[in-house]
């Protein structure tokens, strides 16, 4: 009855992403804190309980350059949405330097284990289908918990389902259990070090991540250069 | 007579223009090497600190002057608990300023704790509408690059922007948070816990 319920919040929660909001722009909105919260903390007691300490020992026992190549790996599996984001978003130059650091990475970087166009300059442009949505207007957006996966909204769902299908459909039947596996411990070991500075610096780490998400999100819209006077504007409230 | 009268007064306004607005240029430009001078001189002292090899009270004796002169720590406070702030006599007010004060000396401390090949790197320093804007960028030596913003209000720092995070702002949200769920002298108890956490976790290593 509970997931039920739960699944029917969740289901109505995202059919309502694209609903037009009021206030602020790329402000943090959280009307389904209720749910966030409870599906927040269960996740954080697996993620404490059992793939913290997993990655912790993966950390311990692999080589960086091995994290690097896995991480590598995985990451140019889905470059190619940041690719095609990047075109949706009319940056072709944008589009074109993830699409040529998809061809170097395959083929020169040995099936993207190394990050070829990387050291030659070819950066990651970091697009995708939320930040896409954002430059077409919906820049106010509802917070949502995805159980597992970690902070996301009505926005970004989708993002969040095609990050998680992408290395599946690519490689098909060579996606194993164990690989999947592989791809999730080597994420997880790859942000140990940003969630323990959370956990250091937090005293409400569900408020405090629902806050650093929003940030990040708007930073990565604007392409890593968000309006300064934002910065200053956002506290006119407390003068 | 009159015209040469008016020919003058014309020359002395513009005179005036002139003077202001290179007035201004210069104050600015004065004021850009000052903030930027103030950035380098912080990273310079958390690069000596991390390297001095001392223990966390040590490190935390050479930073706290240092916090104390560049940030701007009773706004950090005043907008780090919204509409608290208000509710809070003077006396309690500088309490918690002193409070967050230690906080913040701690945090550096905490996080900035051993050398191994960091480096920091000056990129810019803009003028946004109500104050300028240092941006650096923090090279770790795994060559991971995080960018720090410097926010200034006057002559001093009043938030921190790592990647687009605003320090500030995760500091509202998350004071704002506890205060809501547990209470104003909750978050006093929290604060000195991680205090005290930071200094703990540097005897453990």
């Amino acid at each position: 009855m509970q997931t039920t319920r739960t699944l029917a919040i969740l289901g109505v929660m995202l059919m309502s992403g694209c609903a037009s909001l009021e206030g602020p722009e790329y402000a943090v909105y959280d009307p389904y804190e209720s749910v966030n919260r409870p599906i927040d903390k269960a996740s954080d007691w697996v993620d404490r309980k059992a793939l913290v300490p997993v990655a912790r020992g993966y950390q311990k026992v692999t080589p960086r350059w091995f994290r690097a190549g896995v991480g590598n790996f995985f990451s140019n599996l889905r470059e190619i949405d940041s690719a095609l984001n990047g075109l949706l978003q009319g940056k072709p130059r944008s589009a074109g330097t993830d699409l040529a650091r998809v061809l170097i990475n395959s083929t020169v970087g040995i099936g993207g284990l190394l990050d070829v166009a990387g050291v030659n300059g070819l950066v990651h442009q970091e697009e995708d289908l939320g930040q896409t949505l954002a430059v077409a207007g919906i820049t106010r957006t509802r917070y949502v918990y995805l159980p597992f996966i970690g902070p996301s909204s009505n926005r970004d769902v989708p993002t969040a389902m095609i990050n998680a299908a992408l290395p599946r459909l690519i490689l098909g039947s060579v996606y194993t259990w164990w690989v999947g596996c592989l791809d999730v411990i080597n994420a997880r070991a790859e942000v140990l070090s940003a969630t323990d500075e959370r956990d250091a610096s937090a005293l409400d780490p569900y408020a405090f991540t629902r806050e650093a998400y929003y940030q990040r999100r708007k930073f990565l819209i604007f392409d890593g250069d968000p309006p300064m006077d934002d910065f200053f504007d956002e506290f006119d409230d407390e003068e | 007579m009159r015209l040469h009268l008016r020919q003058l007064s014309r020359v002395a306004v513009f005179a005036i223009v002139v003077l202001w607005v290179g007035g201004v240029n210069a104050s600015a430009e004065v004021a850009a090497e000052e903030v930027s001078l103030r950035i380098d001189r912080f990273h310079a002292l958390l690069l000596e600190v991390m390297q001095s090899g001392h223990a966390f009270d040590g490190r935390v004796v050479r930073l706290a002057p240092v916090v104390r002169e560049l940030f701007d720590v009773p706004t950090i406070s005043r907008i780090s608990l919204g509409r608290t702030w208000k509710t809070l006599d003077d006396g309690s007010q500088h309490a918690f300023s002193m409070l967050l004060e230690e906080l913040i000396v701690a945090t550096y401390a905490d996080r900035f704790e051993s050398f191994s090949g960091q480096s920091f790197h000056r990129q810019s320093t803009d003028f946004a509408r109500r104050g300028w804007v240092v941006k650096t960028e923090l090279q770790k030596s795994d060559g991971e690059r995080v960018t720090l913003d410097y926010y200034f209000r006057g002559e001093k720092v009043f938030n921190v922007v790592a990647d687009g995070v605003s320090d500030l702002s995760l500091r509202r949200a998350d004071y704002n948070s506890v205060i809501k769920i547990e209470g104003y002298e909750q978050l006093l108890s929290h604060i000195r816990e991680n205090i005290a956490d930071r200094r703990a976790g540097d005897a453990d290593d």
